[in-house]
């Protein structure tokens, strides 16, 4: 135990005389939400569409007001000469990208509408990006119902009563922010240990701990011991940043969340020594704990794809990624209040994860040692 | 203490070391010397059990190790030619971390610390970063922090290879402080000046040992004379006039304004070199060694 108190301070020491090493595990992660907490969302705001009022009435006008009052629209209908758009106009502004959408209302729609028969409104929707013309369309979608539904009054048969649970006004940024966290934590902690190790053989004091009379055992324990101390500040330093910076609710138990967080920065500190024993340097240890921990964790862990879309082969590839589980629970506690009973399959896929991978290290780091003799 | 028997090893299709045999002697000082590439920070990473050997044995009190190199470790301190403390922590914490890892009891630990820092001169740097102090400094350090241990056997790759001539002379007081206590020390070392201060003194070459005995050994068993000559006329030129002459090339080498020159055999070179003075000498293991390496 005296042996591996002594690399437990030793570890802490470096880590406090290293500002390089402080600022990458502090300040990157703080920068990396910062960036990746505004671009990666599925919200949209103030997107420009135009508009085309061919029927020139007093509904078509009303509708074009609903489009105008709308928070996601910015609604464009006159050209630059101040007249009506035309729709000329409005094909070259979608074509040049200056509007996602163009919305017309026909000519004969007031009509139609006091006759009270169907009449209908065009949407031509940007397809070039998929996804945004999606949810312009699900977005106009919703204008023109809540405009149908306040025209017809009671007089519908059917309503819909939908209400968001957990996140109410369905902000992406809830989702993918706490989702952000799990995939920086295992970043961080994986680069943390993989350079702790490269970087004493680096420096050749690597040597000195081989033929020490150290158990490989205690070497990897007492260096994976602070950095768990570092990587769970590490992940509190990054919720507190969502939760005041990007305002995500925090609505579980933190002690369910430590819990499963310190299963998961095991996983990464295992991994992060794995990748030790075959990078020669801490440049190449940096880069694979990137690759190895971003990628996967990112595309094939329900990030940003939902497992569901997934083919089978990435399927199953995804249950060995640990930002799988984590990114279950990081939501289901922080945005639902879950507790530990809703994760025990996910926790219990972690902590086999974090032993099996801590066994392998331990083993291959043993072997390294070996094969040196 | 330690015997290699016929020990080799290859990286590759160099033979970093040739069928090596040597003994290193209990309580005595035994010093490796030779050029860069003479496989001797190999031969001692095969004894620490860093480098994996290819072929022969390594015996420790007669007992062969096999590949269970920690019963030399467990009786060795090893210090490596590189630097290879941590330079971000001090010399205290150095020689703390190395004494808890070799679990030396703490009362002791303290005594041995303190001992040692006032041997090596080093108390008032005791604070200061390993990063920060001087060569010679390192080197006394990485010595402090194996002798923690009180190991029987110090094993010292090249620990003063660009370290100041002061310092140099301070390390090999503390290392005959070492032998009078008993130890048994095995260093190497590119300088051959300093290597005539070994007990035993082994010659390497490529891999290869090319003589070892004493200091008193390697002069009575060397088989030539060596002349100090002051030549007439430019060096350079009379360099080259014994380049020329089959009887004299390959035995001559300058040394400031003198050419030394190693003379089998009773004749005297002075009646092939045009000169102004001329004196025989005592050789050097300088001289040896340049003897028989172009001998080999």
């Amino acid at each position: 135990m005296g042996r591996i108190k002594a690399i437990i301070r030793k570890e802490f020491l470096h880590i406090l005389r290293d500002p390089r090493s402080l600022t990458l595990v502090f300040i990157i992660p703080l920068i990396q939400i910062f960036i990746l907490g505004y671009s990666v969302s599925y919200d949209l705001d103030r997107v420009e569409v135009a508009l085309i009022d061919l029927s020139q009435g007093g509904t078509s006008r009303q509708l074009a007001r609903a489009f105008a009052a709308s928070p996601v629209f910015q609604v464009r209908s006159r050209s630059a000469d101040g007249g009506a758009l035309s729709p000329a106009e409005a094909e070259d502004m979608l074509r040049q990208g200056l509007v996602r959408e163009v919305i017309v209302i026909p000519a004969g729609f007031d009509r139609l509408a006091a006759a009270g028969r169907r009449a209908e409104v065009g949407l031509i929707i940007d397809g070039s990006d998929v996804n945004v013309a999606n949810l312009v369309y699900q977005y106009s979608e919703r204008v023109i119902l809540d405009f149908n539904a306040a025209r017809m009054g009671s007089a519908g048969l059917l309503k819909i009563g939908t209400q968001m649970h957990f996140n109410p006004e369905a902000r992406s940024r809830f989702f993918f922010i706490p989702g952000l966290v799990a995939v920086i934590l295992l970043m961080i902690s994986a680069m943390l240990t993989s350079l702790s190790i490269t970087r004493e053989r680096e420096t050749g004091s690597l040597s000195l701990l081989f033929i020490s009379p150290l158990k490989s055992v205690e070497i990897i324990v007492g260096k994976t011991i602070p950095y768990i101390f570092v990587a769970l500040l590490d992940g509190a330093v990054i919720l507190l940043f969502a939760r005041f910076w990007f305002g995500i609710p925090f609505r579980g138990a933190l002690p369910v969340l430590l819990a499963f967080g310190l299963l998961y920065i095991v996983a990464g500190l295992a991994l992060g020594i794995l990748i030790s024993t075959v990078a020669p340097t801490q440049t190449t240890a940096m880069l694979a704990a990137l690759l190895i921990t971003m990628l996967p964790s990112f595309l094939l862990s329900g990030f940003i794809f939902p497992l569901d879309s997934l083919s089978p082969v990435l399927r199953a590839i995804s249950y060995v990624v640990p930002a799988t589980y984590f990114l279950r629970i990081i939501r289901g506690v922080i945005l639902k209040g879950a507790e530990l009973r809703h994760f025990l399959f996910d926790g219990a896929m972690l902590a086999a994860y974090s032993l099996l991978l801590l066994a392998v290290a331990i083993r291959k780091f043993a072997g390294q040692r070996k094969a040196a003799q | 203490m330690v015997r290699f028997q016929e020990i080799s090893k290859a990286f590759g299709a160099i033979r970093a070391v040739d069928r090596v045999s040597l003994e290193i002697a209990p309580a005595a000082i035994t010093i490796l010397a030779g050029a860069d590439g003479a496989g001797k920070s190999t031969l001692f990473k095969m004894l620490v059990g860093l480098v994996k050997k290819d072929s022969g044995a390594i015996l420790l009190n007669g007992a062969d190790v096999g590949d269970d190199y920690s019963r030399v470790t467990s009786v060795c301190g090893y210090m490596p030619e590189k630097f290879s403390l941590y330079s971000d922590l001090s010399v205290e914490e150095n020689m703390d971390f190395f004494a808890a890892v070799q679990q030396v009891p703490e009362q002791r630990r303290r005594e041995l610390k303190q001992r040692l820092l006032e041997r090596t001169g080093m108390e008032p740097f005791r604070g200061r970063r390993a990063g920060a102090l001087s060569g010679g400094m390192k080197q006394k350090l990485a010595l402090s922090t194996i002798l923690l241990s009180s190991p029987q056997l110090i094993i010292l790759d090249e620990p003063t290879t660009g370290v100041d001539p002061l310092s140099r002379i301070e390390f090999f007081a503390i290392i005959e402080e070492l032998k009078r206590e008993g130890r048994t020390i095995v260093m190497s070392t590119p300088y051959l000046d300093e290597a005539e201060k070994g007990d035993h003194i082994v010659l390497m070459r490529k891999g290869r040992v090319l003589r070892q005995d004493s200091i008193a050994g390697l002069r009575r068993a060397f088989p030539a004379r060596m002349f100090r000559i002051l030549p007439r006329g430019n060096v350079f030129a009379a360099m080259q006039g014994i380049a020329a002459d089959p009887e004299l090339a390959g035995r001559a080498y300058l040394r400031g304004k003198f050419i030394r020159c190693l003379q089998e055999g009773r004749e005297n070179p002075g009646a092939r070199i045009p000169h102004l003075e001329m004196v025989e000498e005592q050789p050097t293991l300088e001289d040896m060694y340049i003897y028989y390496e172009r001998q080999a």
